[in-house]
């Protein structure tokens, strides 16, 4: 321990900074996941922040300190290394860890010790530790000899980055000593924009005043699209196609041939469909007991006063609650099934369509190892094809317009499909000549829809092509086949409890993006009360829910709006949608409902809860927008389920 | 001996470079030179005349072993000593940092005493 005053000074405010920069980072981090962004950057540098202060204060004697950094650095690390989800728990556990952090630092500079006690908090956290079970990941045997360079970190980013289908490259530099940082921080910062930069490794050059280096980058773009090409030297490799075979993988391929016979009885078996809807059904009702079950000991803890009763009571609700949600996971799970064979049913009749519609063009399909429902797939096929047919027929220009355009003269048309929280995303990209919206805009003035000086926005004038009879009505054959079936496909879509966004640039091209739910049965979701009347929302919709009162209302243009964040949010009351009142009386609560891109708030008087309800649909003789079926909640009372997607809809369409 | 031994120091900490040029300011006549990333380290090394390379492991730019393997493959710097330090608990970095031609490795928290016996041996003091 230095009785050094400078370095004591040097430790206390390299601390302070410390926690600064952490708290920081651990705010945007929030923020960005709010926006669904990843940041394994951000994770890994408040990783290392923890580490640097673990170092620091260990050496400099204080070891209260040292043990807490230690165990949020470890904290950290599994968190990096995806070994531990940074939820709401986490989150605010590491906040109140570096609150502490700060008090201890803050001892430390007036009284030169760090005598604050800390093991209550390192109890909680072994708490959660322990909770959390470690996934062992199975590091990918491609880059053998990468392996030996790269710390546990960027190997775990590694495979992570191949896991998600991007591709590897080590691109390598020649740079003069004198200029190599500065141009490695040019050329990382516009490579960290098109994917990410796993390692940066440096070599010795046989001429001395080089130096060369070599970057080690996972993205899903091809050489030919690097941002940095034509404005740099250098050579590029893709590592993940080709393999080393290593002593490894012979071990591997010898015992599989030995055990031959064993090996070729295939890991599947068929099963009916409407086998796995009955094992639906029985696990809906289960959760519905078991919500029933668990109110139903609450009101038994609240009449006895014997503790321990009460905790074992606790206890097997929990664990009943588990298990239950872990064999709903499990059905779910049954259902899925890829999207592959339904993209390469897809990309078959692509083919086959351009080639009668003489038109050139590539398809790309992306993510076709994302899982859905296979009820879904099922009924996306037809929509999903109208689409494509569009894009195809109306999209793409001929080769000769391209070729005038300076466009490549094979057109392009990619499949994408994605999973992001609750919903998988599907999208239908083409790089052709976009929608026509003067066009459009023109149509509707002569159809006396709109008058020609009425202003209307850009999302408006798309949704028309999902007008049923938009295209009867057209003159312009250009346009008109993007009318023919859309309308069809939405509503289709609508009964699937999915959405669709369009995206359009003039010339560039279009892209339909489809949003659809994970599953339709069981839905976690939170239960509001307006004028005495329950409903209940579903979550993966709900991206918000605030306090606010009446004079949040703000009136733009005669519509209802709320002021969020310094944006306008178009609000409104189920009362006025559904029929039975006006406003809600007490006016406390905005329900922030979100889909694809909709965005609107509901105002409700109450927030009752949160459940898990399984829906049932009402027959086909009640048939209203906005309601996706009803549900039993605990005490047997039957309220109506919400379809957020619809609502959003009634709301658009009554502004 | 009136030679003065560059010493350099690279670790994003500045408190613990402080740490270590307080622990071998008396231990003979040194020069040190304060690398806060690895690439000043880079930068530094052709300027010559190195004498002892202290290292961190976790540094923000190219990590600690990365530096270590860039200068024990060099012709040129491949002979300076490299005393690696490191909070790791982990055994694999302190086996890749032998396996990669590390000179010494010191584990934090370490003592003043720890650090100058290292250098001492290293530099034949």
């Amino acid at each position: 321990m230095p009785e050094n005053n400078k370095a004591l000074k040097e430790f206390i405010a390299e601390s302070e900074e410390l926690i600064e920069n952490i708290e920081k980072k651990l705010f945007s981090f929030e923020e960005l996941s709010n926006e669904g962004k990843e940041s394994p950057d951000l994770i890994n540098s408040i990783f290392r922040d923890f580490h640097t202060l673990k170092g620091i204060s260990g050496m400099f004697g204080f070891s209260n300190l040292s043990n807490l950094s230690h165990q949020l650095e470890s904290f950290l690390d599994k968190i990096r290394l995806g070994k531990l989800t940074l939820d709401n728990e986490v989150f605010n556990l590491l906040l109140d860890g570096k609150e502490l952090i700060v008090s201890l630092i803050k001892k430390i500079a007036d009284e030169g010790k760090d005598d604050i006690p800390i093991e209550t908090f390192i109890e909680q956290i072994s708490k959660v530790f322990t909770k959390n079970s470690e996934q062992e990941e199975k590091t990918p045997s491609v880059l053998t000899n990468l392996k030996n360079v790269l710390t546990e970190y960027e190997e775990h980013r590694l495979s992570d980055n191949l896991k998600k289908g991007k591709n590897i490259y080590s691109i390598q530099f020649v740079f003069s000593i004198e200029e190599f940082d500065e141009r490695l921080n040019e050329i990382t910062s516009i490579l960290k924009a098109s994917g990410e930069l796993i390692s940066t490794l440096p070599k010795p050059s046989e001429q001395p005043g080089n130096i060369i280096f070599s970057l080690i980058f996972a993205t899903d773009k091809t050489p030919d699209e690097f941002p940095i090409k034509g404005r740099y030297v250098y050579e590029v490799e893709k590592l993940n196609e080709e393999r080393l075979i290593t002593s490894e993988d012979k071990e591997t391929i010898s015992r599989d041939t030995d055990t031959g016979q064993l090996k070729s009885i295939s890991n599947t078996i068929r099963v009916d469909i409407s086998k796995l809807d009955n094992l639906m059904n029985i696990v809906g009702e289960l959760v519905t007991q078991k919500t029933e079950v668990v109110q139903l000991i609450e009101k038994v803890k609240n009449y006895t006063n014997n503790n321990e009763l009460n905790l074992l009571l606790s206890k097997v609700a929990n664990a009943l609650g588990k298990k239950i949600n872990e064999l709903q996971e499990s059905v779910m799970a049954v259902r899925m099934v890829p999207l592959n064979q339904l993209f390469e049913k897809l990309e078959r009749n692509v083919k086959k369509i351009a080639h009668d519609l003489k038109k050139e063009l590539n398809v790309v399909v992306k993510g076709g190892d994302t899982e859905l429902d296979k009820y879904l797939i099922e009924e996306l096929a037809d929509p999903l094809m109208h689409i494509i047919r569009n894009a195809i027929d109306h999209g793409i220009e001929p080769p000769e317009v391209r070729k005038q355009k300076g466009k490549p003269v094979v057109g392009r048309i990619e499949l994408l499909a994605y999973q992001k929280g609750n919903n998988v995303y599907i999208e239908v990209k083409d790089d052709g000549k976009g929608i026509d919206l003067a066009k459009i805009r023109e149509k509707l003035v002569k159809s006396g829809k709109i008058t020609n000086d009425q202003d209307v926005s850009e999302e408006y004038l798309i949704q028309t092509i999902f007008t049923p009879g938009f295209s009867e009505k057209d003159v312009a054959t250009e346009i008109s086949g993007r009318g023919v079936g859309l309308d069809v496909v939405k509503s289709n879509l609508a009964k699937l409890r999915g959405i669709v966004d369009v995206k359009t640039e003039k010339d560039v091209g279009t892209s339909f993006i489809l949003t659809l739910p994970l599953t339709l049965i069981i839905i976690q979701s939170i239960i509001v009360k307006t004028t005495g009347k329950m409903f209940a929302v579903p979550i993966s919709s709900v991206e918000e829910v605030v306090e606010i009162t009446k004079e949040h209302l703000l009136k733009i243009s005669g519509e209802d709006v709320i002021n969020l964040r310094s944006s306008a949010l178009p609000v409104s009351y189920l009362e006025k949608i559904f029929e039975f009142g006006n406003m809600p009386e007490a006016f406390r609560f905005l329900v922030v409902l979100k889909v694809g891109e909709k965005k609107a708030g509901i105002v409700v008087d109450e927030i009752v809860g949160y459940s898990d309800i399984v829906i049932k649909s009402m027959g086909r003789y009640i048939k209203t927008r906005g309601i996706a079926g009803a549900t039993q909640i605990g005490d047997g009372k039957i309220i109506l389920v919400l379809d957020p997607s619809g609502l959003l809809e009634e709301i658009g369409a009554k502004m | 001996m009136g030679e003065l031994k560059k010493v350099m120091i690279v670790d994003d900490s500045s408190a613990m470079r402080a740490f270590i040029i307080s622990s071998l300011e008396d231990l003979g006549d040194f020069s040190f030179f304060e690398a806060k990333t690895g690439f000043e380290a880079l930068r530094e090394l052709p300027r010559g005349e190195i004498s002892l390379i202290i290292s961190d492991i976790n540094m923000p730019d190219i990590n600690g072993l990365e530096l270590l393997s860039f200068v024990k493959k060099s012709d040129i710097y491949k002979n300076i000593p490299v005393l690696m330090i490191s909070t790791e608990t982990k055994e694999e970095d302190l086996k890749r940092a032998i396996s990669m031609g590390a000179n010494a490795y010191l584990k934090k928290p370490f003592t003043a005493e720890m650090l100058k016996e290292q250098v001492r041996k290293l530099l034949g003091l």
